[in-house]
């Protein structure tokens, strides 16, 4: 990469980045409208290309030659499936759609079962209430798989809707259930905060590179006219 | 030449029309000539036609024959003339017998003079209620002979008219009028009991009286009476048709042996007493002192108009007679020069008639001689002219030289007297089943309360209705004011009658609906719902008025604000220099990634994903470059790979990057590129691989690309991932596809709570877990500490990060403690307003 092609970089991106934070002072203005209209053009164009070049040149159209047969029937699902956009061809795409929405569920939930479910139960229901290391209680740990255990209970038990209708009153949970269930509450709440935080320090180190990379370029740009 | 109107529907019809062409009323009087009589009942006929249609038919013929016609010519045939048959019995050929009376069918009686009794009417077939043709037949016989019919008029009449002709008769006995005639059935020439009823309460006692003291009232056709008749013989309306009276059976006449009328019928004659005798029908005989009450209203006086016939001055007396209403009856407007209302029908009148009281109301303009009426006259009001011989027609005029016709004899037969209406509409002489309950009648078994309650016994108590018993309970309506039955209609058309629904007092009131909501039983907390869904529908409006404009205002302020204080916090250490230590605090995944990187075989080389996108890219290639930088100190090389379409662009450009700023970057292999379909494209990455990957660059069957077959051919798969569905897909596609190839991954700081449970248990699925900037950081102080900057652009970063959380912490803060103050400050001013 060239010089010219660096600082042409350098500067773009400067120029994008200022029309980006420009909402901060200026709310919806020109300059951030423009920012947001080239990033989703250049990422509709850059998804083109790379679909087309990674997707139908090396999926499909060079495998078609080597074996006939099944990539011609991915030709007639495809095709049924472009034919889909046409008003009487909505029936003759139900086909595909079908085909990719039960292969995706599928996929998805044998996946879900095998990855998640079964290991994270396992993984719960694993550490000991007394742990002992090295021969020695260790307390912290007694106190992390206790508050796992609390917390994976009480959590399933607020999102119990077993409640039934007293009399002439609003439904209601009973007593020990609705107990448990604000504990699992507090677990909630905690969890809820700890992703809220997670998001404003994602973003606080965005805005701090940001910041420093238009502190960077107008240094560059001052240190190439200076010099 | 003026249309024809029909006496029903009032429509005009044409001179020559028989019918009216809207409604089929006949116009015109059927002229059976002389010596004709109407044609019989073919015997064949339906014996048991309803008898109330037979009265009708009755009715209609018998009416006296009148239309708006100019006058015929005078039948040549003197013995032809139909009026001259309804002579009265006394003067009358015995009229031929009527043919036997059908079952219920009610027939005029044979004429008093006659004594060959009436026929005793055969019970008919269905529909005819044998009940009463029974009590008919016991009627007739338990009677004395009655006159045989008049030709054309048949046996059969029922009990009660005959019981209501014999009351009247024996009223104007009493009154001094002559008896009425015996004869049930109007003969031929005489006049129809309704007739003459009207012409006896037109005239009263002193008008006309026949023999025996019977007052009648004059008959309209001419004569004072029955017998009285001023008519010639040869009027082609015939001669007066004596006035008759209600006819009953003789109160000395026993029942016949064996034959008991029911009670329900049994009469005056059968009870011994009249009026005000018991009757089966509860009371006083209401219905025959009724038509005797209406019989008895007095006359209305005629006034100068001509009537329907006239003739020779006093050939058709209708001085105070009530002019029938009828088809045939429709009276004419008075002739001109005597006081006739202008522009009202024919001008011509009747010989003899005398202007009388037209029925309609004059037109504007009439002359004030005629006096205002309402379209319905009383009973009684003239409406034929007292006298007048001028403007009669030519055909009416020969007709007064003939001979009146003979009156009926009176029927002796006991004067009853006949009650006041008033006196026989009083609750107490209704008959019992018309009568309402009240406290006095209802007074029967000891202890009862009145009608229709009932009383408790002493070992009963009252019962307690249950409460959705008792919700159930009708609600009571506004009770609606009841009617006076003893008002007097003033206005309008019903003027003058009794029991009238009074239109506005009472069906013009506004009431309230019948069904209103009662007592409703509510829960506290239904009512709590309630009340919360009023505020909604009524406040809403209210609350909605404030709240726009503080959020419009205050947003854009915070905005800036905020943005300020961060800006200033990452800035502040290039200005202050380095404040915050460089010590990290190291979580136990992130000493686990670099444990294992640390013992990864570098002959075998690392699958790297990138999964991120260029805005996560300033968090994810910080810890990137951490981690590249280990793999590269230990000689272990890379192949890049990603499920999003720019993932592997990214991630070239972050290795040339590094390799500008200096730093030490794995060898990189080979690229797979793109790999589609999401979950499903990774889970295609479980089998070969070069069934997978179709890159015209890649050379499989060289090396260092010929020992990779599958996924675990890898040592280890780096995941650098800023959302958790992309290491979830991972680790649900991949992992379980080759759960020998561990998996390190460096997520972003958002996706720590949902990535973390995958490093938990005997076996986790992720292996090593770096978090954000800070596990880069504490990764790079723990396992790359010589790397780490002092000053430069990194350690300012690091400083920057430290002032902007510390920035981010304080702001929390202070809105947490404002927010609780703001709420106890509102708090205290609802409690305080």
């Amino acid at each position: 990469m060239t010089d010219i092609e660096l600082l042409g970089g350098m500067a773009l991106g400067f120029f994008l980045t200022v029309s980006i934070l420009s909402y901060l002072l200026l709310d919806d203005n020109l300059l951030f409208r423009l920012g947001a209209y080239c990033l989703v053009g250049v990422s509709a164009g850059y998804l083109m290309a790379v679909m087309f070049n990674s997707v139908l040149i090396e999926q499909y159209l060079s495998p078609l030659l080597n074996s006939i047969p099944l990539l011609l029937l991915m030709l007639l699902l495809g095709g049924m499936l472009v034919v889909r956009i046409l008003p009487r061809g909505s029936s003759v795409g139900s086909i595909p759609m079908a085909f990719l929405v039960g292969v995706g569920a599928a996929v998805v939930v044998g996946g879900s079962l095998t990855g998640t479910f079964i290991p994270q139960a396992m993984a719960a229901a694993e550490p000991s209430l007394f742990p002992i290391v090295s021969g020695v209680p260790d307390p912290w740990s007694m106190l992390e798989n206790w508050c796992v255990l609390l917390g994976t209970l009480t959590t399933l038990a607020y999102f119990h809707f077993g409640a039934r209708p007293q009399g002439g009153a609003a439904p209601a949970a009973g007593p020990v259930v609705s107990l448990i269930a604000r504990v699992g509450k507090l677990f909630l709440a905690v969890t809820l905060g700890a992703l809220y935080a997670g998001a404003l320090i994602s973003s606080l180190t965005i805005l701090i590179e940001r910041i420093y990379f238009l502190i960077q370029t107008i240094l560059v740009f001052a240190m190439r006219s200076g010099a | 030449m003026a249309d024809l109107r029909c006496p029903m529907c009032g429509k005009p019809n044409p001179q020559d029309a028989n019918a009216c062409r809207f409604c089929g009323a006949r116009l015109k009087p059927m002229d059976y000539g002389k010596g004709k009589t109407p044609p019989p009942t073919p015997p064949d006929a339906a014996p048991d036609a309803d008898w109330m249609s037979d009265l009708r038919g009755d009715m209609m013929r018998n009416r006296p024959k009148t239309s708006m016609l100019p006058p015929e010519p005078p039948a040549p045939a003197p013995s032809g003339d139909w009026l001259n048959k309804l002579d009265s019995p006394s003067g009358q050929k015995p009229s031929a017998p009527a043919p036997p009376a059908k079952g219920g069918t009610v027939r005029r009686t044979a004429p008093p003079s006659s004594s060959v009794p009436p026929a005793p009417p055969p019970d008919g077939p269905a529909g005819n209620p044998p009940r009463l043709s029974n009590v008919r037949a016991q009627a007739s016989a338990g009677r004395e002979p009655a006159p045989p019919p008049g030709p054309g008029k048949e046996d059969g009449e029922p009990v009660w008219l005959k019981r209501l002709r014999a009351r009247r008769t024996q009223e104007e006995i009493t009154s001094g009028a002559p008896p009425a005639p015996a004869s049930e059935g109007a003969a031929p020439g005489e006049l129809p009991d309704w007739l003459s009823k009207i012409r006896d309460k037109s005239t009263g006692p002193s008008e006309t009286s026949g023999a025996g003291g019977t007052v009648y009232p004059p008959s309209p056709f001419g004569g004072a009476g029955p017998g009285e008749s001023d008519l010639p013989a040869e009027s082609p309306w015939g001669s007066a048709a004596p006035a008759q009276g209600p006819k009953f059976a003789d109160n000395d006449a026993a029942p016949a042996p064996g034959i008991e009328n029911p009670d329900w019928l049994k009469y005056p004659s059968d009870t011994g007493g009249f009026p005000g005798a018991e009757s089966p029908l509860g009371g006083s005989d209401w219905m025959g002192s009724m038509a005797s009450a209406i019989e008895a209203t007095p006359p209305i006086p005629s006034t100068a108009e001509p009537g329907i016939l006239s003739g020779k001055t006093g050939s058709i007396k209708t001085g105070g007679i009530g002019r029938p209403t009828g088809p045939f009856t429709e009276p004419l407007p008075p002739a001109s020069g005597s006081g006739a209302v202008p522009g009202f029908g024919p001008d011509w009148n009747f010989p003899g008639d005398a202007p009388t009281e037209s029925p309609f109301p004059p037109p504007i303009g009439a002359s004030d001689q005629l006096p205002s009426t309402s379209p319905f006259h009383d009973a009684g009001e003239s409406m034929l002219p007292s006298s007048g011989e001028e403007g009669l027609p030519d055909w009416l005029a020969d007709a007064q030289g003939e001979p009146a016709a003979p009156e009926p004899e009176p029927v002796e037969e006991a004067s009853l007297p006949t009650p006041d209406l008033n006196e026989l509409l009083r609750p107490d002489a209704l008959p019992e089943w018309m009568r309402k309950p009240t406290g006095a009648e209802s007074k029967g078994k000891p202890g009862e309360g009145p009608a229709g309650a009932v009383s408790i016994p002493e070992n009963l108590e009252q019962a307690e209705l249950p409460r959705w018993l008792e919700a159930m309970r009708p609600i009571q309506s506004v009770a609606v004011p009841t009617e006076d039955e003893e008002r007097v209609e003033s206005v309008g058309p019903l003027a003058g009658l009794r029991g009238v629904l009074s239109a506005e007092p009472v069906v013009a009131m506004p009431r309230r609906p019948g069904i209103m909501a009662g007592n409703i039983d509510a829960l506290p907390s239904q009512m709590a719902l309630t009340d919360t869904l009023r505020r909604l529908l009524i406040e809403p409006e209210v609350r909605a008025a404030h709240r726009p404009m503080r959020a419009m205002l205050l947003t854009p302020v915070i905005r800036k604000v905020m943005s300020a204080v961060l800006a200033l916090a990452i800035l502040l250490p290039m200005a202050t220099g380095s404040l915050f230590s460089t010590t990290v605090y190291q979580p136990q995944a992130n000493i686990q990634a670099g444990d294992l990187v640390n013992a990864l075989p570098p002959e075998r080389p690392v699958l790297v994903a990138l999964e991120y996108d260029a805005f996560s890219a300033p968090e994810i290639e910080s810890g990137a470059t951490v981690l590249l930088e280990h793999l590269a100190r230990r000689g272990i090389r890379t192949v890049f790979i990603s499920s999003q379409p720019n993932g592997t662009m990214l991630g070239e450009g972050l290795q040339n990057e590094n390799e500008k700023m200096g730093l030490t970057m794995p060898q990189r292999i080979a690229d797979f590129g793109y790999v589609p379909g999401g979950a499903g494209g990774l889970r295609r990455l479980g089998g070969e691989l070069s069934a997978v990957i179709h890159n015209p660059a890649l050379d499989w069957t060289k090396d260092p690309l010929s020992s990779i077959h599958t996924v675990a051919d890898f040592s280890m798969i780096l995941l650098f991932a800023a959302s958790p569905q992309s290491v979830r897909d991972w680790v649900e596609q991949v992992h379980t596809a080759s759960p020998g190839t561990p998996i390190v991954a460096m997520i972003s700081a958002s996706s720590d709570a949902l990535v973390f449970p995958y490093t938990q248990g005997s076996n986790p699925s992720i292996r090593g877990l770096v978090t954000g900037f800070a596990g880069a950081q504490a990764y790079r102080v723990h396992f790359l500490p010589d790397t780490l900057q002092a000053e430069g652009v990194a350690a300012m970063r690091w400083q920057a990060f430290g002032s902007g959380t510390l920035a981010l912490l304080l702001t929390l803060f202070a809105g947490i403690v404002g927010s609780l103050v703001l709420g106890f400050v509102r708090r205290d001013r609802k409690a305080a307003g």
